[in-house]
This record gives C-alpha cells, structure tokens and sequence, in this order.
C-alpha cells in the first residue's frame, strides 16, 4: 500500500473545495490570527467552522496530558465529529498560522443535512476524510521510523513540495515539545533527530528550519535514511 | 481510565450496536446474511470500494500493510459495527484491508442500495454521522495513546479493555480473564513487534500478571490499571482480598 503522502490528494482538495462552495453562503467569514483557539475540547458545538484557508493544530486531552493529533487545514469542517451525537467538541483547535474560517450555525447545519441529501453525502464524505486520516497517522506512526516522520513533518511544512526542489526555509509552527509530541517522540529524541538529519542539509535555528534539498528530505521521509 | 469511564464506554458500545441495526435494519433485511470462514480478505487496501459491511457475528480485522507486507491490525470490529461506508461515500477506494479473523456472518450492501437509501432518508444520515463521529474519536484516542503512551503502557491498556470487556471489575483483589486475541494480532494492536509482546507480557510477570494458555490472570487489578494509566506503582500491592473470576 503506497505510504500516505503529506499533501492533500487530488480528489480530497474537490471534496473540500466542493464543500466550502456549498457551505460559504450558510455562514460569515472570519479571519483569525495565529494562537486563536477555534475550539475546546468538551465544549458545546454552536456554530462549525470550515477552514478556508490557514493551518490549524488539533489535540484531545487524554489522561490529563494535551496530545496533538494533527494539522489541518483547507477544508476541513471544525466540529464535524460532535455535531449529530454529543454536540460537544471532540477535540481542541487552535490556530498556527492567519486563518480564514467560514461560521455555520450548527442547527442550520444539522436540518440541512436531515433534509438534503447531497449536504448528508457530503458531510459523511468529509469525516470520512478525517477518519482516512486518521487511519494513515496511526499508521505511519506504527510502521515508520522516529525519522522518518520527523522528516515527513518537516516536508508538510514545504507550501508545495511538489514543484520546491530547491533550498526552502520554513517556520516550526509549534514549539519543539508539541511537535515531538505530535510526532510521538520525546524532545530529547527530536533534538538527536535533528542533530542527524544536518548532513542531509537539514539546520534548525530557533523556529527557522532551512532545508537545503526537499528531494532529499522526501526520500528520508518515505524511509531511506 | 476510571472504572465509571470504562462502565459509560462498555454502555455506550452495547447502545451503538442496539443502534446500527435499529438504523440499517431495513436495508439489511433485503439482503441475505453472509456467512464467511474465519481469515478471508473481505476487501483489499485500494480495491475500489462498492459494497458496505454490517458484521453481525465474528470478528474483522482492519489492516494496512508496509512495503514488505508486514501487517499493522487498525481495528477490530465487532458485531454490530459497521464498516466501508467511509470508503463508499467518501473515499472511492478502500484504504486499509479487512479480513474475517473468526468465521463471520455479515450483510454485504452494494453501494447504489447504500446511495438510495440515503437519497429516500437523508433523516437517517445524521445517525450515521453520529457513529462515525464515535468511531472516529475512537481512533483518535488510540492515535493519541500511540503518540504519547509507551509500548509497557499500550499494552497494560490493552489488557485493561479486554478485562473490561468482559463485565464490571472488581475494586482491587485478583482477576482472570481470556485472552481473546492471538498475540501477533496484539502486536499490531498496540504497534509493537510479535517478539516484543511476548517479551514484555513475561516481563509483566513481575507485576503478577501472567498470561499463558489463552487466560490472562491478574494477582491485582490495581496494580494494571497504575500501569496502564503510567502512574507511579503502589509500594506495596494491597494483599488480595478476594478472587473473582471474570468470564466472558
């Protein structure tokens, strides 16, 4: 099975570009900035956000401890996965960059999708994108190697990998403890990795991370160390 | 996790089941029951998804493999859950394999009576949207307790949900229980290798857990839930009061 790549796929950008379009005009647009939490764990679902555009962290509290579990971004419907059982927010989302988000009323999304069948399709269709997600996390986080996913984190933070061949220098969205965390490694773990990764052209100055060859960190990512 | 927690989960899983065929009963009963043998692929990871499964009675497995071929068990479902429709609506494609891991009986739907279905009751949607909510958070968790657990905890937990699927525990004092899953298939549970599990249940040995033959025996429920939660150990385990037996 090929390894779950750290781009969105062709058809899922459709799928959210499809439901952006059906849902922009049920809501109001709001632009946030970067460390906004767009929702707590726990917390009634009144309105769902759809994320337009920007990078947004979520995590679930488990035992006490904040775990990240992923990045999202474009298309993605906040809220999705409470509103027709608990209406409570299953997860915390805060955001990592500027984001632009489109508000829906809860309710209106609830009779829509009571109602309309294309808004049902969609809505199952867009947490079944979350659930595939999911499935490929838990999945790379079994199968691959500490390295592996810290280099395939690091490419997620490449715009667009797919035409940057050269030199790039990119911003840790997070602190180095949540990314280990959402990695799933300890910081001291991160920091060796890190440290290993530099001849491979990888330097990490405070939250500035230059990648001197994506190509090379695409193949470390995908397992050849 | 608390017991009370673990009581609401084991509540909530008898509701969700009581639920999915309330809800897909009457697609269901135009279809006849499927009855499968034990380890038979039912679908394969990127096979285009066409058909929809309500499992009945067995078990199924939900599985990824890596490039050499080497399994990584997601999921086990259970009667009354149901899988593939995330596939069919959403995903085109089947991304994980699922394969019986008992002899089954499942009802099998095409994708077009799923789609009409929904068209004639999209009232019906906001239930499966409930479910897959569920599930999903589900999965959620166990990604997080792979990204923040370690593998001793992961599978002190495992051993935990199989106690506790089996009915209230007690307080403190012993417990035994049946191993329902073979181990190479708990080592794709909990994301370590087969050899590792095996290493690690004889390591448990020195907490008075002892697996062997099929049957988990626990000299103190107390001291497996410290170890599945991380905490710190008692200095001493609380003399076994009483012996209750737990059966399935």
């Amino acid at each position: 099975m090929p390894r779950p790549s750290p781009t969105p796929r062709l058809a899922d950008s459709i799928t959210a570009t499809g439901a952006i379009e059906r849902l922009a005009p049920l809501g109001r647009r709001l632009v946030m900035g970067e460390g906004c939490m767009v929702a707590a764990q726990g917390t009634p679902i009144d309105t769902l956000s759809m994320v337009v555009s920007g990078r947004l962290v979520t995590s679930r509290r488990i035992q006490g401890q904040d775990v990240p579990i992923e990045i999202i971004g474009r298309g993605v419907l906040i809220g999705l996965e409470g509103l027709c059982g608990a209406a409570r927010h299953g997860l915390n989302a805060r955001s990592l960059t500027k984001v632009t988000l489109d508000l829906i009323p809860a309710d209106t999304c609830r009779t829509l999708i009571r109602t309309a069948p294309d808004m049902a399709l969609m809505a199952l269709a867009l947490l079944s994108l979350r659930l595939r997600q999911c499935i490929a996390d838990t999945d790379r986080i079994k199968q691959t190697s500490a390295t592996s996913r810290t280099a395939s984190f690091l490419l997620s933070l490449v715009t667009d990998p797919e035409s940057a061949a050269g030199p790039q220098t990119v911003k840790l969205p997070m602190s180095k403890k949540a990314i280990a965390a959402h990695v799933g490694i300890t910081q001291q773990s991160l920091s060796r990795i890190l440290r290993h990764l530099r001849p491979a052209g990888i330097n990490v100055s405070g939250r500035t991370v230059h990648i001197a060859a994506p190509l090379v960190l695409a193949a470390i990512a995908d397992g050849g160390e | 996790m608390s017991t009370s927690a673990s009581a609401m989960r084991r509540a909530a899983r008898n509701r969700l089941a009581g639920v999915h065929l309330d809800l897909l009963g009457p697609i269901i009963s135009q279809y006849p029951l499927t009855h499968v043998a034990a380890h038979t692929q039912l679908f394969s990871p990127g096979e285009a998804a066409d058909r929809f499964f309500l499992l009945i009675e067995g078990k199924v497995k939900l599985s990824s493999y890596d490039a050499s071929g080497a399994e990584s068990i997601l999921h086990v479902f259970e009667p009354g859950d149901f899988f593939g429709l995330p596939a069919l609506v959403g995903l085109k494609r089947y991304p994980a394999g699922g394969e019986t891991v008992q002899d089954s009986s499942l009802a099998i739907l095409p994708r077009e009576a799923v789609y009409t279905w929904l068209r004639q009751s999209p009232e019906q949607a906001e239930s499966l949207l409930a479910i897959l909510g569920l599930r999903y958070l589900r999965m959620v968790d166990d990604l997080a307790g792979l990204k923040s657990h370690t593998p001793h905890q992961r599978l002190c937990q495992f051993l935990l949900s199989l106690a506790e699927a089996t009915g209230p525990l007690p307080g403190h004092g012993s417990a035994t229980f049946d191993m329902t899953l073979p181990q190479y298939m708990i080592a794709g549970r909990i994301g370590l290798a087969p050899e590792n599990v095996s290493r690690a249940l004889k390591r448990l040995r020195e907490h008075g857990i002892d697996v062997r033959r099929g049957k988990v025996a626990v000299r103190d429920i107390t001291l497996l839930r410290c170890l599945a939660e991380g905490d710190r150990l008692p200095r001493t385990a609380p003399p076994s009061q009483s012996h209750q037996e737990i059966s399935p």
